[in-house]
């Protein structure tokens, strides 16, 4: 890993007022949150939390996942790989590098996140936060080096944007879609049901991370700090490695 | 180069004209509203908060206490389909049974229905919530109790709803709610049943019971239950 190389990318993150449009959009989205919230005839307070909880959740990754993928298209287009590899840097150590100093940001917007979930409801603060903060943290790493990979492999910025976006809304949702095909309702030794399982398998469980129940009700289920990090490994390594295969064999 | 000026102009008053025209036919038309739409199934509600059950319950809550009032319009409460919003509240139930917005909504907010007769789907919730253990969901039995006595008039309803709440399993519940069967079977004329069931509660817990609370209930029983000769007689009046 190249620590300059870090720095860039978080500059360029800076130059492009990434950081301060999504704090904007964050302040924007709680207060949106506040008014909904307060529209509620009893527990306005919950709502609130709950709208901004799960709004800026979806904020922060589509901020993030349009930064990355833009950044790396750009960076291709404008030749500033073909710059980095005439220097003495490995192909490995820029992805990484790069995976790195995007993590870092997702890192950033997560404790960013998780200070305006507090904010809006601080008399709620109970354990649930604090897995709650470190389920979002680890999406938006798991994001970033997803939308790294699509980047990567897609030149187009607008394709690896909706694929990456629809990738999300996919892992959100596994849970959900795993449950159909182990119940009665479908045949589960079916083409599609196989399919399903087969694309669950590199697929992220977004849909254990980041549940607004535990901001409310405290943590409860199967769920443990465990699983939350076991993802933040697996699914960043898969992709970060993925990307690297295609990376070290390409010609330019 | 003059002359494709023109044409754009031309071509952009036409256009502007076009929209005029089309904002004339549809100034009025507004969308309709075709009642309680129809639920999600229970077992993938949590989609429509993208895997988060709880967003789904409070997009879902927000949707229910606005349903039929909204850009302007305003719905009377019998034109609801009441069997489809039953169907919503078991739903709201599935994705988050401990938060109390959705019985809220359905004792305080749709139990107020200009036709008392279309409550029987909001009671079988209630009753069902109102016999949870944990929290205080049996003041929803003792809500549907009221719905049920007081505007759908139907006292088998309300004794039965009475006799569950009776029997919650919530030991911080005030002695009214022990009581509350005697007071349905004394409103449908089956006094010596109230006066058994208030005189067992005097018996059995007396001695717990704050002085107002004993003298309650003996107001009551020697009132209400009673007769005046019968209240006459009877040593539990005397003190009165």
């Amino acid at each position: 890993m190249s620590l300059p190389l870090v720095k860039y990318v978080l500059m360029a993150a800076f130059r492009d007022r990434l950081i301060l449009s999504m704090l904007v959009i964050i302040l924007l989205g709680s207060l949106l949150s506040i008014f909904l919230g307060s529209a509620a005839i009893i527990e306005k307070d919950q709502f609130t939390l709950v709208f901004t909880a799960a709004g800026l959740r979806i904020i922060s990754v589509l901020g993030l996942v349009l930064f990355v993928i833009f950044f790396v298209r750009r960076s291709f287009e404008a030749r500033d790989i073909e710059f980095l590899l005439s220097r003495p840097i490995s192909r490995l150590n820029i992805i990484f590098s790069y995976g790195t100093a995007f993590s870092l940001l997702a890192i950033l917007m997560g404790l960013a996140v998780g200070v305006a979930v507090y904010s809006v409801a601080p008399h709620l603060l109970g354990a649930g936060h604090a897995l709650w903060i470190l389920s979002i943290i680890v999406e938006n790493i798991i994001m970033v080096n997803i939308a790294l990979f699509f980047s990567m492999y897609i030149s187009s910025s607008a394709a690896a944007s909706l694929i990456t976006l629809g990738f999300y809304v996919l892992a959100r949702m596994m849970g959900q879609l795993l449950g159909i095909i182990d119940s009665d309702l479908v045949n589960s030794s079916g083409i599609y049901s196989a399919a399903l399982q087969i694309v669950s398998v590199i697929t992220p469980r977004l849909d254990l991370m980041g549940q607004t129940s535990w901001l409310i009700y405290g943590v409860s289920g199967d769920i443990t700090a465990w699983h939350i990090l076991a993802q933040g490994f697996v699914f960043p390594a898969l992709v970060l490695l993925a990307a690297s295969f295609d990376f070290t064999r390409r010609q330019f | 180069m003059r002359h494709e000026g023109s044409i754009i102009q031309i071509c952009l008053a036409l256009a502007l004209v076009l929209n005029i025209l089309f904002w004339l036919s549809v100034r009025d038309v507004k969308s309709r509203w075709s009642n309680v739409p129809p639920p999600p199934n229970i077992k993938y509600a949590s989609i429509y908060g993208l895997g988060d059950a709880s967003f789904a319950y409070r997009l879902n809550g927000i949707m229910m206490q606005n349903l039929g009032d909204t850009g302007g319009r305003v719905t009377p409460l019998k034109d609801y389909n009441y069997e489809t919003l039953g169907r919503w509240f078991y739903l709201q139930d599935s994705l988050d049974p401990v938060s109390n917005f959705t019985p809220y909504l359905a004792a305080y907010y749709f139990s107020n229905v200009q036709k008392p007769e279309m409550l029987p789907p909001l009671l079988d919730y209630l009753s069902d919530i109102g016999n949870r253990p944990y929290g205080e969901k049996w003041r929803w039995l003792a809500q549907g109790v009221f719905l049920a006595r007081y505007q759908l008039k139907d006292l088998d309803r309300a004794l039965e709803m009475a006799n569950a709440l009776a029997n919650t399993k919530n030991d911080n519940v005030p002695v009214w709610v022990h009581q509350m069967p005697a007071f349905v079977l004394s409103a449908r004329g089956e006094k010596e049943a109230a006066y058994a069931i208030l005189l067992e509660i005097l018996k059995s817990r007396g001695e717990k019971l704050h002085p107002n609370e004993v003298n309650a209930t003996k107001a009551y029983i020697c009132t209400r239950i009673l007769g005046k000769e019968d209240a006459a007689v009877n040593p539990l009046c005397e003190s009165l």
